[in-house]
């Protein structure tokens, strides 16, 4: 079977076209990557002495590491002279080598630090009161909901204050590369494509040549064979996700010159100010990559039931496509929105994950909260798991080599 | 020439180009009678008085137009000062009915379109920031027509559909080497080409003019000879094009990008032989400029995208500013005629050579050795997937359930209050003084000012209020939608205090997918602005200042009623009760939507329970008295003048005129 599996992941995705659009779209993707910190960070401004990357860099080494008082009372004596000589916006706008200034004008200056220190340290600062708070709203809702009887509620709320209570972000460092990497989508379409290009000629392609009869007369055909391919297409799929996944992490570290923060919390990207699960940074981009993972793979097994009953892959392509927007483009539209069903049954939330874990969302299941990722995580592994069955019940099976075996099997035992 | 025929039997019915011909022109028709929305809901809702002004100041804005308007500004904003004195007057027997009639008809008539007014007013404004090119005209159905620039997804399908197994298919079943072996062989390609070139030039102008008819059957698409600028879309163009010829533009642009990409797919076909290449190709060259590049960027590639999104080769610049660093960002540059043109000339010099090679590629030569033709086998329509957005509604009827804008919320024991610090909201039991927060999840409002509190509304045992949250994502300029305000009414069972979201809807016009911006028109922009709000089993009605919109929880519909919302306004759950613009009681059905007027009952004040109305007569010193809801029965209820009068399940509270003091009136007196 192992073998079988090589043979029918080589045949299906060891091919040179494939590997270039492999190439072609990690390419694309890279670009994209730098073209969104060009676009998105105020960093991305060159190397001058008096630009914001190299402000910002000069003064990092006064303020990452813990936050303490001193650094509060140090960057708010460096940023308080600043606002109040901009308060009344009568100093002057013009932008030169003001030498009194960091990147050549006051504004400038003042905007900087308000941006990229004041802002997240008070942010930093204050997480621990404010989540200090949700704990004891939730602490109070399940001790209220405890005596009205309500279990559900009073679980929920105990699942709200175990997650809440003790969250803290006791280190400044720099976020702002994993804000955009936690929001970057457009791998996820040239994922899609790549597997939609890959899982499309599985069937296919056998079909095409007539080969797909050809193989019933072998005794690995029918079944075995339709496993293999099966197989062999999560492989792929993990493969690629994998690829890209990593793909993009590189490819922020590069544009933005830094993984620095991959230690802070999760919740310190404000953004995810409620998020779902208590890790860190670098832990998330696995976790992400996962349930990616798992979401593509539920697409593509779909995609693979869709494409198994259609002798060439026009039909399969367009359905396959045009189902795959219809997922992204629903569920875009609707990650916003409260309704977590929604999110649930899209297996293309677990491709941006963020709308899962962002939030500290519930369903309820037999009286027990259940959060909306890990429901998700289910929902799409179950219907993976239906879709395999299909697959392999409606798969072709050797009727006359099996009626054989049956009539050798009856001269045997006479 | 039966060669020619074979090959359109072929392509048409075995390949079934027409049924797909067919279908896309069906999908388009319905998606856009389904997902059409007028971009100025204001415009469409007022259409007869908006056209009243229209008439007056229709085209070019002449200084003459400009006067006429501010002149009328004017005369409206003293006619409603007026309006307001007279009704005084009358009300304190200054003036007799008759004067009263008389002045009010003459008011009446200024005030008869003023929500015309307000909208050509905004359109004036617009046109005032340049006047040479931007003219009074309706532009709900131009806005549709041209103004989307989003990609017509069903149209990008049906040439996929239609192109990819002309060549493919030949080559699937190696039909491709015993055609050349023929004497017709190279005709073959040339009728293909011709075929589908015919198809796809069907498909693109049949989508143009069924959306022309459908925007010119809803809207109207008058004035087509007006500069494209008079759109707000193209307010910045510096091209000298009318509204007709900028939709005729976009249309043959658009089918020169379908012909384009029909040749793009059809060179792929020939060189890669196989549907999945073709299709990836097809697909990866539209799809991925489309959401990984900038429209600035896309507009100046050599693709099939550009002509087939054509709307904005003709947008001027869109600048703007960095709040953070002063810079002015481009967000789209303007194409210029000359580079339009280099483009449309690369394009145009890309198909010929598509098209030489697909016929180089398909000439008569000996090749390898042929084999019989199978027919493929592809016979059914794939199901699509249905994805029902559904809405978060609950029909279960409100029983006895009475709403008075201007009563306290009688919330089954427990009162709201709100910290004057945090502007939380919290219920406070009143027989215990116990509080509680009124938003159940502990989440809301804790890492965000953005996150509050609206409005609310009792319908026992439910307490009902509305929320409104903007998020924001990535807040660069250059990416203007990227964030969104949601406002959700929330169901809080106050027996349980279990609560659910029982409506939703993002607010922002501006959407952002991938990147791509698009419009879904200002339709729910009234949600940002209210006030308050009541409810029954089928609708939810919001309260602003400019008067009530009545939403239908599950069609998610809306309807403007005309209700001044300067008074107190109540709800029996059938029936609305207000004071019209003369102060005399009205009731509006909501399911009939008839209007009655209690012509006896002028109120200064009113509030209704279950069965009686209780109000402050203007016409009877301001005296409190009560009648039934059909206006019979009326009764004095209390001697004093008043200004105010409310009521819950126990009395009826008076303010009294003089003294300003609350005077609590028994019911059951």
């Amino acid at each position: 079977m192992t073998r079988l599996i090589r043979y029918e992941f080589y045949k299906l995705f060891c091919k040179r076209s494939m590997l270039v659009v492999l190439i072609l779209f990690s390419v694309i993707n890279l670009f994209k990557i730098n073209d969104e910190f060009h676009s998105y960070s105020y960093l991305a401004d060159g190397n001058d002495s008096r630009s914001w990357n190299s402000v910002y860099w000069q003064l990092y080494e006064n303020y990452s590491g813990e936050i303490t008082a001193e650094k509060i009372n140090h960057l708010l004596g460096l940023y308080q002279p600043l606002a109040d000589a901009t308060a009344d916006m009568t100093a002057s706008t013009a932008t030169g080598n003001n030498p009194n200034t960091m990147t050549g004008n006051i504004y400038s200056d003042r905007n900087i630090l308000e941006k990229y220190y004041v802002q997240p340290m008070e942010y930093f600062y204050n997480y621990r009161t404010y989540s200090s708070e949700v704990a004891k709203k939730a602490k109070e809702n399940a001790a209220f909901y405890k005596e009205q009887g309500q279990i559900y509620e009073m679980r929920k709320n105990s699942v709200i204050y175990n997650l809440y209570s003790g969250r803290s972000i006791s280190a400044f460092a720099y976020q702002e590369m994993y804000n955009y990497y936690l929001n970057y989508d457009f791998s996820n379409i040239l994922v899609l494509l790549l597997c939609l290009y890959g899982i499309i000629s599985t069937f296919v392609c056998e079909k095409e040549t007539q080969m797909d009869m050809l193989l019933l007369t072998n005794p690995n055909g029918g079944k075995k064979t339709t496993s293999a391919k099966i197989v062999a297409v999560t492989l792929f799929v993990i493969s690629v996700v994998i690829w890209f996944s990593t793909l993009d992490y590189i490819g922020f570290a590069l544009s933005f010159g830094t993984t620095q923060g991959y230690n802070l919390p999760l919740y310190a990207i404000s953004n995810f100010s409620t998020a779902a699960v208590n890790c860190n940074l670098w832990q998330y981009v696995i976790l992400s990559a996962v349930t990616r993972t798992i979401g593509v793979w539920t697409m593509s097994m779909v995609f693979l039931l869709i494409s198994m009953f259609w002798r060439n892959a026009l039909i399969p392509f367009v359905a396959d496509f045009g189902a795959a927007l219809c997922l992204i483009v629903t569920g875009a539209s609707q990650s916003h929105l409260s309704n977590v069903w929604l999110k649930i049954i899209n297996p293309y939330s677990l491709l941006t994950n963020r709308v899962l874990f962002g939030k500290t969302e519930f369903i309820g299941f037999a009286g027990y909260p259940i959060q909306s990722f890990l429901a998700a995580i289910i929902f799409a592994v179950v219907v993976g798991l239906i879709v395999i069955t299909a697959m392999l019940i409606l798969s072709k099976r050797n009727y006359h080599c099996r009626d054989r075996r049956i009539k050798c099997l009856d001269l045997c035992t006479k | 020439m039966p060669g020619f025929v074979y090959e359109i039997k072929k392509i048409m019915l075995h390949q079934k180009a027409l049924l797909y011909i067919v279908i896309v022109l069906l999908f388009s028709t319905v998606w856009l009678a389904v997902s059409d929305s007028p971009y100025d809901n204001a415009m469409e809702q007022y259409k007869s008085e908006y056209e009243w002004y229209l008439e007056k100041v229709d085209g070019y804005c002449t200084d003459e137009y400009s006067l006429y308007l501010e002149q009328e500004a004017a005369r409206i904003a003293d006619a409603k000062e007026k309006q307001s004195n007279l009704l005084e007057s009358y009300y304190d027997g200054k003036i007799s009915e008759s004067e009263y009639k008389k002045e009010s008809q003459e008011i009446g008539k200024i005030l008869e379109h003023q929500n015309g007014f307000e909208v050509i007013y905004q359109q004036y404004l617009y046109i005032c920031e340049n006047a040479e090119n931007r003219y009074f005209l309706q532009i709900n159905g131009w806005m549709g027509l041209i103004g989307g620039g989003t990609l017509n997804f069903v149209l990008f399908f049906g040439i996929l559909l239609l192109v990819t197994p002309v060549f493919c298919s030949e080559y699937s079943c190696r039909m491709d080497a015993l055609i050349l072996t023929s004497k017709e062989g190279r005709k073959s390609s040339s009728h293909k080409l011709l075929i589908i070139i015919a198809g796809v030039l069907l498909m693109c102008v049949s989508i143009s003019l069924i959306e022309y008819g459908f925007y010119s059957l809803k809207y109207g698409l008058p004035n087509g000879n007006y500069p494209i600028q008079s759109l707000s879309y193209f307010a910045a163009s510096s091209k000298s094009i009318t509204l007709f010829e900028g939709y005729v533009c976009i249309a043959l642009l658009r089918l020169f990008g379908g012909l384009f990409l029909a040749n793009f797919l059809m060179f792929i076909s020939v060189v890669a032989k196989k549907y999945a290449v073709t299709l990836l190709t097809g697909a990866v060259s539209v799809i991925i400029p489309y959401i990984g590049l900038s429209k600035t960027s896309i507009y100046r590639l050599p693709l099939p995208l550009p002509f087939l999104l054509g709307t904005d080769f003709f947008a001027g610049d869109i600048v703007s500013n960095d709040a953070l660093i002063g810079d002015e960002k481009i967000v789209f540059a303007e194409i210029d005629t000359n580079t339009m043109l280099i483009l449309l000339s690369v394009s145009v010099l890309l198909c010929i050579l598509a098209v030489a090679w697909i016929l180089r590629c398909n000439s008569n030569k000996w090749q390898l050795k042929s084999r019989k033709r199978r027919n493929a086998a592809a016979l059914a329509i794939m199901l699509s997937l249905v994805l029902t957005m559904a809405g978060c509604s609950n029909n279960e009827k409100s029983q006895n359930y009475v709403y008075n804008s201007s009563a306290d919320y009688d919330c089954m024991g427990y009162e709201i209050t709100q910290d004057a610090e945090t502007f939380g909201y919290y219920l406070k039991n009143a027989s215990t003084g116990e509080t509680l927060n009124l938003v159940r999840s502990p989440m809301f409002g804790a890492f965000s000012d953005e996150e509050k509190v609206c409005a609310f509304c009792v319908c026992s045992p439910y307490l009902y209020y509305t929320t409104s949250v903007t998020e924001s994502y990535v807040n660069r300029v250059g990416n203007y939608n990227s964030s969104i305000t949601k406002v959700a009414v929330v169901e809080l069972n106050l027996e349980t205090l279990e609560e659910k979201i029982v409506f939703e809807q993002i607010t922002n016009s501006g959407r952002s997918l991938f990147g791509i911006d698009y419009e879904t028109g200002d339709k729910w922009k009234f949600l940002e602005f209210h006030y308050a709000f009541f409810l029954n089993s089928n609708s939810i009605f919001f309260i602003g200042n400019d008067g009530i919109t009545q939403v239908n929880r599950s069609a998610k519909s809306i309807t403007k009623l005309d209700i001044p919302t300067n008074g107190t306004i109540s709800f029996d759950g059938e029936s609305i009760f207000y004071k019209n613009r003369q102060s005399v009681l009205t009731r509006y059905c909501v399911s009939s939507g008839e209007t009655y007027a209690y012509e006896n009952i002028v109120a200064y004040d009113f509030c209704i329970d279950e069965q009686s109305i209780y109000y402050v007569s203007r016409t009877d010193g301001n005296l409190v008295y009560s009648c039934d809801k059909d206006g019979n029965n009326k009764e004095l209820i209390g001697d004093v003048p008043a200004m105010l009068v409310t009521c819950d399940a126990d009395g009826i509270y008076v303010l009294a005129k003089e003294d300003g003091e609350k005077i609590v009136l028994n019911k059951n007196r």
